[in-house]
């Protein structure tokens, strides 16, 4: 994020915005994002959101007029833009997310135009929106984008959001990149902007928060261009520590079968949607809207390895895993404390390898890179050493003696490791 | 109050350079970069037995912040310097000396005390042989070494190592010896005539850590805790004196100013200071003494001349050997003891040179330290290192600071240092590492694989000699100071730290720093008054 635009933010400090879809994947942290730099919102959904000084909840279903008490407040401002993430995946039924949809938002509009026609609504739609999408959903985007009001509204084309807390399209590919080593997938080859999910919270924003208003229908909000099984590789890597290989399955005759198979049954019919939905993205330049917003967008590798909710669930893995190896028990929650804050002081994130009970033994043997941390998780486990049982001196060194016979395979190995070398 | 004397700096020699000049009674005022930093370990245990045995120890070892924690441990710096206390305080002299350093370990302290906040305690005094042919020759600084020895406490003996850490100073008894280096010291008299023949001779330790009671201070109790300060204040610490200075009516101390330039004329001199929020303020006085540490001191003299140019740094090579005593494998872990220097040796080299050492137990170091450099799993490295700990001693090599090659040099407002070793270092490491591996042989220690290497220069923060006393100009140009302690082409400004000696011997330099300081302070002493 820019400076300028950390300045804009921070001069709307009392914005307060009306959010649509506020408990789900973007809109909970969007509504995290916006309370952090102290902007204050409306959140409307089904179901409740726990009410702090800057968020308060209001019911609301999709479909209905907004409730008119989410256009004042005592305290705050009153809002300066709506933004509607809130989107009927119509599961059972994907020929009716665009009729539902855009009556929905026909609705909100309505509502604005009633009650606070100067609002602005940044409509969250996605890169897939084309009048002649091969899916539902991006035909639906597209005619949801038809009804803002250029120079009022603006339209946000989203890329493939990655980050945070799984949920939603982005828990699926977490679970799919971690599942096997060799993964088959359809449209490996495919060109995706991946844009992580902080990013498209503050994209999110500044589009609300911006003055003038943009004069185009439309934004991109997405990263650079990437394979689809370059993501899923990614994934892979960063979330899960392991390698993956994923092999691309023809498209067509997947197709097909998905094709077959939402005839037979309801659930095949969100299978097809999906591949449609994947085989049909373009990619279009969009490099100016980013500029124009004052985004600096991370690359896929970066964006995930810098992520909050990654580096803490590897984090705690592999404290969990170092601090059991190296003190022969299992680790307390003091102590796998003490080894994460330790590496967030040192700005270090989590190993880029999978370590567990059986391969640690091997990394320890082979692996240099990895000594600083085995310090580390020694030191910490000597602070919560008991103090060893007393022993005769014999009994010591025969003790010793037999520990270190044990050790013949690990020499071994390590042997073999400095001979490599 | 008129300021006779402002001296900057509250280290060992700042506090030895006051001492003289206000019994005398000369007005004199401190600077002290520090602001009374809370550098007491957090929840410390009564000994090293009860830091074993309890189970959450975390915050006395690594610090409330993680300081201990939060870098990678440098495989060869001293273990004093890696307590929480001693890290925070290395941490900020950095940040606020801005020094860059490249090739040598840059450590300091801008706190009350100094640098002998993490001080290592062992104290020696040059003998005539070090010091020949310098200002310092010829028993120059012996009243004052005696004066310091008896201010601070020193424990130890005159025995064979005795003379060469000063004769005729007041002693205090020695502190009890551990088990081992106690068994090293018994076969060392009995194979006495043997290893004096190879040029090694092994004595007790001095250090200023008192075994007897000496005013608000207590005698060491052995807890073993030594590496992370004593509750009982019986380790040297230069703060404890500050109370004792400050109680005097013509001694004022200022806290949390930092000198940041240093102007002299005919009249006196003057010291730019600023506090931690940045407010400046000029103190005016008749003689201004640079205590401020060998980097501080030569930052201040060399932006005080205008100097551009590098000039020279004295620090010790030195390196670590890690004795394993074969007779006493297997006996349990003291839960107490004494951390610092137990015994002492040197080593006769070649062409009248000679390498010195201490000898420490490993009890108090950390299990991590030691497993580090076994090669085997780490689980079995810990285990292995904690059962070799109580039969293994840790043996630091010194040698002369003239075989470093080292320099400072004032860039924009900050130092710039670099360092390396000569070639003839690493030949001499070389050499006394082979010989007292043959000579501890003797003596039932054997030379554990992989000790013994040259650390990175400045690892044991000996530095000196960037503005040596000197009879006369040099032709060089270089920046000196006269035997008084005056920098010259100044009237009134001196220097009475590191910075001036003009030689630095395999030994420990501390003392001697406080011993010159006390020098310099009574010859102004006897000017002023």
């Amino acid at each position: 994020m820019t400076a300028e635009l950390r300045e804009d933010i921070a001069r709307d400090r009392r914005a307060h915005l009306i959010v649509t879809g506020g408990s789900g994947y973007i809109g909970r942290r969007l509504v995290e994002v916006a309370n952090e730099r102290g902007i204050a919102i409306t959140a409307l959904g089904r179901r409740a959101i726990e009410p702090t000084s800057l968020l308060r909840s209001l019911r609301w279903e999709l479909g209905k007029r907004v409730p008119p008490e989410a256009f004042q407040h005592d305290i705050w401002a009153a809002p300066s833009a709506i933004i509607h993430l809130a989107h009927d995946w119509c599961a059972d039924m994907p020929e009716a997310i665009s009729p539902r949809n855009v009556a929905a938002a026909s609705a909100i509009l309505d509502s604005r135009d009633a009650k606070a026609p100067h609002l602005s609504c940044v409509f969250v739609s996605s890169q897939s929106a084309q009048p002649d999408a091969l899916n539902q959903y991006g035909r639906c985007k597209w005619a949801i984008e038809q009804i803002m009001i250029p120079g009022k509204d603006v339209s946000a084309r989203v890329g493939l959001v990655y980050g945070g807390r799984p949920q939603g399209q982005y828990s699926t590919l977490c679970n799919l990149a971690g599942l096997t080593p060799i993964l088959p997938m359809l449209e490996t080859d495919r060109l995706v902007r991946p844009i992580h999910l902080d990013e498209v919270c503050t994209g999110l924003l500044a589009l609300a928060l911006q003055t003038p208003r943009a004069s185009k229908p439309w934004v991109g909000l997405a990263g650079f261009p990437v394979t689809f099984g370059q993501v899923l590789g990614d994934l892979a890597r960063w979330r899960h520590g392991a390698r993956l290989r994923v092999i691309r399955l023809p498209t067509a005759p997947m197709l097909f079968a998905a094709t077959v198979l939402s005839r037979m049954t309801a659930k095949g019919k969100p299978i097809r949607e999906r591949i449609l939905g994947l085989a049909g993205t373009p990619v279009t330049e969009q490099t100016t809207d980013l500029r124009d917003l004052g985004l600096d967008i991370l690359p896929l590798a970066r964006g995930l390895e810098a992520d909050t909710w990654i580096c803490r669930r590897r984090l705690l893995e592999e404290a969990r895993v170092m601090l059991a190896y190296v003190s022969g028990r299992p680790a307390g929650f003091r102590q796998i404390s003490l080894y994460v804050r330790a590496l967030r002081q040192r700005r270090e994130s989590a190993l880029p390898l999978r370590l567990s009970a059986r391969t640690i033994r091997l990394a320890d043997a082979r692996d240099p890179r990895l000594a600083d941390r085995f310090d580390l998780a020694m030191r910490i486990a000597e602070s919560a050493r008991c103090a060893p049982a007393p022993q005769g001196r014999f009994r010591r060194l025969a003790g010793t003696a037999l520990m270190l016979a044990g050790e013949f395979p690990f020499v071994l190995l390590r042997l073999t490791r400095t001979r490599g070398r | 109050m008129t300021i006779d004397v402002l001296i900057v700096g509250s280290g060992p020699a700042g506090v030895s350079a006051a001492w003289p000049l206000v019994r005398a009674g000369v007005n004199v005022v401190m600077i002290d970069a520090g602001a009374g930093e809370d550098l007491d370990p957090v929840n410390a245990p009564a000994s090293l037995g009860d830091l074993r045995s309890s189970q959450d120890t975390w915050p006395f070892r690594f610090g409330r912040e993680l300081e201990s924690l939060s870098a990678a441990r440098n495989a060869d710096a001293s273990p004093k310097l890696s307590t929480p206390a001693a890290l925070r305080l290395t941490r900020t002299f950095a940040e606020r000396t801005a020094i860059t350093a490249s090739g040598l370990r840059c450590l300091g302290a801008q706190a009350s005390g100094g640098l002998s906040n993490i001080w290592g305690a062992f104290a020696c005094a040059f003998d005539s042989e070090d010091l020949s042919g310098t200002v310092l020759a010829a028993g120059v600084l012996d009243a004052s070494y005696r004066a310091v020895a008896e201010r601070i406490g020193i424990s130890g003996v005159d025995d064979d190592v005795g003379r060469h850490l000063g004769i005729d100073l007041p002693l205090q008894s020695p502190i009890e010896l551990d088990d081992g280096p106690a068994d090293l010291i018994a076969r060392y008299a009995r194979h006495k005539s043997i290893v004096n023949a190879g040029g090694l001779e092994l004595g007790r330790a001095r250090n200023a850590v008192l075994s007897e009671d000496m005013d608000t201070r207590r005698a060491c109790a052995r807890t073993g805790l030594c590496l992370w300060g004593c509750p009982r204040k019986a380790i040297y610490n230069a703060r404890y004196e500050l109370a004792k200075l400050g109680a005097l009516p013509n001694f004022s101390l200022i806290p949390g100013k930092r000198a940041v330039s240093v102007r002299h004329d005919e009249l006196g001199a003057s010291v730019t200071t600023v506090d931690a929020t940045g407010v400046g303020e000029e103190i005016r006085a008749g003689k201004a003494i640079l205590c401020a540490g060998t980097f501080e001191s030569t930052r201040l003299a060399l932006d005080m001349l205008s100097y551009r140019r590098p000039v020279p740094l004295l620090c010790n090579p030195v390196s670590a050997l890690a004795l394993l005593q074969p007779r006493r494998l297997g006996v349990s872990a003291a839960g107490e003891g004494f951390a610092l220097a137990q015994l002492a040796y040197r080593l006769s080299l070649p062409d009248n040179t000679y390498a010195f050492g201490a000898i420490y137990t490993s009890e108090g170091l950390p299990m991590a330290d030691l497993a580090r450099s076994i090669p085997l799993s780490r689980p079995v490295a810990a285990k292995l290192a904690a059962m070799l700990s109580p039969s293994m001693l840790v043996a630091t090599c010194y040698l002369d600071g003239a075989l470093s090659q080292c320099t400072a040099e004032l860039r924009g407002d900050a130092l710039h240092l670099e360092g390396g070793h000569l070639h003839a270092a690493e030949v001499a490491a070389a050499m006394a590492k082979r010989r007292l591996a043959k000579l501890f042989r003797r003596l039932g220690c054997f030379l554990l694989p992989g000790s013994g290497g040259l650390s990175t220069p400045g690892s044991d923060a000996h530095y000196a000699g960037t503005l040596p006393h000197r009879l006369t100009q040099p032709a060089d140009g270089l920046p000196w100071t006269d035997k008084g302690g005056r920098l010259a082409a100044s009237a009134n400004v001196y220097v009475a730290d590191g910075s001036v000696l003009p030689r630095l011997p395999a030994k420990h330099c501390t003392l001697t720093i406080m011993a010159n300081a006390d020098r310099i302070g009574r010859g102004i002493a006897e000017r002023t008054t």
